[in-house]
């Protein structure tokens, strides 16, 4: 794409100004315009078509029924291109992939994953999020098993993890399973033969909700009614077992499982079906079908919309961007100062790029290898949960996480009420996205089929392997300056000197990931600056190339009802129609991912005068629930 | 400022009270006085660079000859105060001239005393903010104990001093000169042997390094409104790049295997490294030369000396005495360092008198080096001063005491083997300034105004 000459004259002011100042560090709204000029190059330097090219033909016709809904496997949604972003298309990347080299031994292991993981990632107190409750991170979770998984590999094709003499791991060296080219035809081969290739997403690329829906017509049909558009649930608002998987529900996407999950999974569960009902009662004559295709297009846009205009401004509070969102800017700068600040977060101006026309800047949209990199985020989760009774505010149960993580998570949520578990995410917070912050726990994680890996040798070690480079090549691909030294690369001393015996005294060979827990971050960011960056330009990509939130977000598409939905509710709206006795807990929050307020403790005396107001007030908002629903 | 530092005592002399013979104490300075002291003996300190001399000012300095005012005006107040010292400015500062008291304090450096205050401490953190002589306590010790393993203090003569001292003599060769050698030449000199003696031959040419540190320490003369500088990153960027893969036979190459926790911050410990090995004995040493040239009678017992001894090897460089004593007296009569400042950490008795907390303690090696009335032919160049061997507390160019110079073994070792490699190699005539051998000395040597006229031996 072609930069308009106000495009130009901001990147020859910036690129300057941002070799001795990131844009955080400039006094707002110049810092405004900074990260405007960022998105702009970004957009224009930063997007690579892997193997396959954009096809730019003519508009192609669908199957009539994908004219006006998603496809399962995500085909359909770029006429032109039907195949974009579907089930097993190619990541791209925002680097060159002239560039890309896919790290091999001796490189591979130098230093030793598991060295990192064990010097510089193990937790050494919790550090939390103190800004951030629990359900910010069951958040991003949910939303990346929407957006990316590479698979689980063959467990015969593996990379050998060097381990030191002290290493209490139970195999030497450790076996971790390579991510598997999928489909395997698109291996590329480069002119250089770098052995670089194409890893394919078993999900869909789109924002379409597929952790709640699947990735088939399979997978949709044993998740839905196959009545009145509905998705299956339990009579007591749980959902089912997976059949093949003990202790773990019946969804779309269910790796990984854990209570978190298992409670967002049921709330949009139960949202798809009340979207179902307001439908059905509005067009009577729906068929099944209809229902289920416009219900499921509503219920993921709101998601898409939550994870806007709620997650992205509790992640990355910075006063100067959030100034900005209450300014009339979008008239004074255009269009894209609009869509900057509408991807960063106004509702209001989210709608503005609902439903203004598709762009893909020139390259497929399909996430890229550096946008999964960025999601690693693992030292969000605690190892020690605190679990508390909604109706009494007591701390009930203090559990490991293995308790109610994998094959425990039904038995364990059968112990408690889904409000309880959804307040107890509510007021304790998230860890801090940090070094020496990684959970204990996922360093020696058994997976529910017997598998034990060390997420955090894993985070370092599939970015090495995919050919995402080391944090310094990774931030000068980014356009941001290299760090020249270990002092540079984080204020905190001790971080520093353990970071430089780790990579024998070479600032080049840090990882990304340890790059981005150790650099310091911009004001109210909950991760980093790096990070940012990609960010910046894919969040926006994400929902303005897809058909669905720009040409066809219309009420001839979503019907009218369909796009109030999304533009009237929240989060917190969402939480509150289906567990309404969490009113008092999220009472004037203006951000569910914010901690919520702690209800008075039963223990302390009035507790029990406090039970009752608080079931008086969930009374009432029941019966207000219940006259809007009439 | 000090290029010194070392063990630090168990016991704490100040605090077991008893009183230091000789003198009666810290008597008041009177404020006119005090005035004169502060105006006489600290600012020409500070005028001419604390951290890297100004050139201008050194000349200024010394046509005023600065450094000998500094001295009568101290004589004149310690002839109406003949003690340990005075109290200065209400009690917040201390001048120390008695042996007995510098000693007090110094052997209590870092921990009752402490150098990491004030001027030194600003100036230093813009370009070695954690490094070991601006430390107290814990760190300080941690710090300390990973230099004097690099630098091998303990011992007389360091490991690699044999490699050190074929980097001298191949430096020396390669000088470039044309019938002249002045600063600039000797200034390249001492810039090569560094680098390659930290960091290795391959290092010889990073000049962009030393210039980085030059530079960073120009500012820091300034020591107000210091902001954090971006020159520093680039500097740590360039010496952890020599870090890497370090080269056998320098410095770095000990950094494996000396103690070290995370706190040590080994590559902050460097840049004084450089400048001390640089800078300040670049210009002793050039100033050691000028005053051997200078008398016919030294020069020639330097040169049997050196005929004597197998300068190639270490162990020839280290059994030269009489060259030492050139090198120590050189740096007594013309000290780079001119005065040593710290501050009490708490309160406590020094020569028997109580003092606060907060107090400035000031050794000023410009008039202590230099008393007259206290050390005998103070003036004169005499290097058989040095023969005896053994500590004099007033004498404090590597300093004394817990953080007497951790390089103090390895100054002497690379001073001395310039010095007898110049010799060597060259038939000197010193052309400038106008020098004396046999004389009072003066109080002011520019080594930026020093040149000889040089011929290379046949």
């Amino acid at each position: 794409m072609k930069s308009s000459l106000s495009g130009r004259a901001l990147h020859g002011v910036f690129s300057r100004i941002n070799t001795k100042r990131q844009w955080h560090e400039l006094p707002f709204p110049i810092s405004l315009l900074n990260l405007l000029s960022l998105r702009l190059d970004l957009r224009d330097k930063n997007l690579f078509d892997t193997t396959d090219k954009y096809k730019d033909g003519p508009e192609q016709d669908p199957p009539p029924e994908y004219r006006h809904a998603r496809h399962p496997e995500g085909r359909w949604n770029d006429l032109r291109d039907p195949e974009m972003g579907s089930t097993g298309s190619a990541f791209t990347r925002n680097i060159d992939p002239r560039r890309i080299k896919p790290e091999k031994p001796p490189r591979l292991h130098d230093p030793s994953a598991r060295k990192v993981s064990l010097e510089l990632m193990t937790r050494d107190e919790f550090k939390p999020a103190t800004n951030l409750n629990i359900l910010a991170a069951a958040w991003i979770q949910f939303e990346n098993h929407n957006w990316f998984f590479h698979g689980r590999g063959e467990p015969d094709q593996v990379m050998e993890v060097p381990l030191d003499d002290g290493d209490d791991w139970h195999e030497t060296p450790m076996h971790v399973r390579r991510t598997i080219p999928v489909p395997a035809n698109h291996a590329r081969s480069s002119p250089d033969g770098d052995g670089a290739v194409d890893y394919g997403n078993t999900e869909t690329h789109w924002w379409d909700a597929s952790q709640l829906y699947g990735t088939s017509l399979e997978d949709q049909r044993a998740l839905r009614t196959m009545q009145d558009g509905k998705l299956k649930i339990a009579e007591n608002g749980r959902l089912l077992p997976d059949p093949e998987q003990d202790g773990v529900d019946l969804t779309g996407f269910n790796e990984n499982w854990w209570f978190g999950l298992s409670c967002l999974h049921t709330l949009f569960t139960k949202e798809h079906n009340a979207i179902c009902d307001v439908l059905k009662k509005e067009n009577p004559r729906w068929d099944d079908q209809r229902l289920f295709d416009t219900a499921w297009l509503v219920n993921s846009a709101l998601m898409a919309k939550i994870h806007t205009v709620e997650w992205t401004p509790g992640i990355v509070n910075n006063p100067a961007l959030w100034s900005a969102m209450n300014a009339n800017w979008s008239g004074v700068l255009g269009q894209n100062v609009k869509d900057l600040i509408g991807r960063l977060g106004d509702s209001e101006i989210f709608s503005g790029i609902m439903g203004s026309p598709a762009e893909h800047h020139e390259a497929r949209f399909q996430l890229t290898e550096e946008f999964v990199s960025v999601y690693r985020m693992h030292p969000l989760i605690p190892d020690d949960w605190k679990l508390y009774e909604l109706e009494s505010g007591k701390l009930r149960e203090e559990r490991e996480f293995v308790e109610l993580a994998t094959r425990n998570t039904r038995g364990f949520m059968d112990g408690f009420e889904i409000p309880d578990l959804f307040y107890s995410m509510g007021i304790e917070h998230p860890g801090a996205i940090t070094l020496h912050n990684y959970p204990r726990v996922l360093q020696r994680h058994e997976r529910i089929d017997g598998e034990i890996m060390d997420l955090a040798t894993l985070d370092i070690l599939r970015d090495r392997e995919r050919g995402v480079p080391r944090y310094n090549d990774f931030r000068e691909e980014m356009r941001m300056p290299r760090v020249r030294s270990f002092e540079e690369l984080t204020p905190n001393r001790e971080w520093a000197e353990q970071i430089r015996r780790v990579y024998g005294n070479d600032i080049d060979k840090v990882d990304l990931q340890v790059g981005m827990y150790a650099e310091p971050l911009p004001p109210g960011f909950g991760f980093s600056d790096t990070a940012f960056r990609v960010f910046i330009l894919m969040a926006s990509r994400r929902l303005k190339s897809d058909r669905f939130f720009t040409t066809d977000f219309r009420p001839e598409v979503y019907t009218q009802t369909g796009i109030d939905w999304v533009n009237r509710n929240k989060m917190k709206d969402v939480i509150l129609r289906h567990y309404p006795e969490l009113t008092p807990s999220l009472e004037g929050m203006p951000n569910a991912f914010l901690p919520w307020h702690r209800l008075p403790e039963g223990a302390n005396g009035n507790g029990h005068r406090a039970g009752d107001s608080v079931r008086k007030r969930v009374e009432g908002v029941k019966k207000a629930v219940e006259a809007i629903n009439a | 400022m000090s290029v010194s530092e070392a063990t630090p005592q168990e016991a704490d002399a100040a605090s077991n009270g008893t009183a230091p013979s000789g003198g009666s104490g810290l008597p008041q300075a009177s404020l006119p006085e005090g005035v004169k002291v502060v105006a006489a003996g600290l600012l020409p300190a500070v005028a001419r660079g604390l951290f890297k001399p100004r050139r201008g000012m050194m000349k200024r300095l010394t046509a005023i000859d600065a450094d000998r005012r500094t001295v009568e005006t101290l004589s004149e107040i310690k002839r109406r105060h003949p003690g340990q010292g005075v109290r200065l400015l209400g009690g917040r500062m201390v001048v120390l001239w008695g042996a007995d008291a510098i000693r007090e304090v110094l052997d209590n450096s870092a921990t009752t005393y402490a150098s990491d205050a004030g001027a030194k401490k600003k100036g230093m953190e813009h370009f070695q903010p954690d490094a070991l002589t601006i430390s107290r306590g814990e760190e300080w010790r941690d710090r300390r104990e990973f230099t004097e393993a690099v630098l091998a203090t303990p011992e007389r003569l360091h490991p690699f001093g044999q490699r050190f001292v074929e980097v001298v003599a191949d430096e020396v060769e390669r000088m470039r000169v044309s019938g002249t050698i002045e600063w600039s030449h000797w200034e390249r000199l001492f810039d090569h042997v560094t680098l390659r003696v930290i960091f290795g031959d391959r290092a010889r040419d990073d000049q962009e390094l030393t210039g980085l540190l030059e530079k960073l320490m120009a500012e820091a003369n300034r020591i107000a409104g210091l902001g954090e500088s971006d020159d520093l990153h680039e500097l740590h960027g360039r010496m952890e790049w020599h870090l890497r893969d370090p080269e056998p036979g320098s410095l770095v190459a000990r950094f494996a295997d000396a103690p070290q926790t995370d706190s040590t911050r080994v590559v902050h410990q460097i840049p004084h490294w450089i400048f001390a090995m640089r800078d300040t004995l670049g210009l002793n040493a050039f100033r050691a030369l000028a005053a051997i040239v200078a008398d016919p009678e030294v020069e020639k017992r330097v040169r049997e000396e050196i005929e004597a001894a197998d300068i190639a090897s270490a162990g020839g460089i280290d059994g030269m005495p009489y060259l030492e004593g050139c090198l120590q007296e050189a740096m007594r009569l013309w000290p780079s360092t001119p005065l040593i400042a710290r501050e009490t950490t708490r309160a406590t008795t020094l020569a028997g008198e109580q003092i606060d907390e907060g107090t400035q303690v000031m050794i000023l090696n410009t008039f202590n080096h230099r008393d007259t009335g206290a050390v005998p032919d103070a003036d004169r160049f005499v290097p058989e001063r040095w023969h005896a061997g053994g500590r004099d507390h007033r004498f404090n160019h590597l300093s004394n005491g817990t953080q007497d110079c951790p390089g103090g073994p390895m100054v002497l070792l690379l001073g001395k083997a310039v010095l007898a490699q110049t010799l060597a190699r060259w038939e000197l005539t010193l052309c400038e300034p106008e020098l004396e051998g046999g004389r009072e000395m003066p109080h002011m040597l520019d080594f930026f105004s020093i040149r000889f006229d040089a011929r290379r031996h046949p």
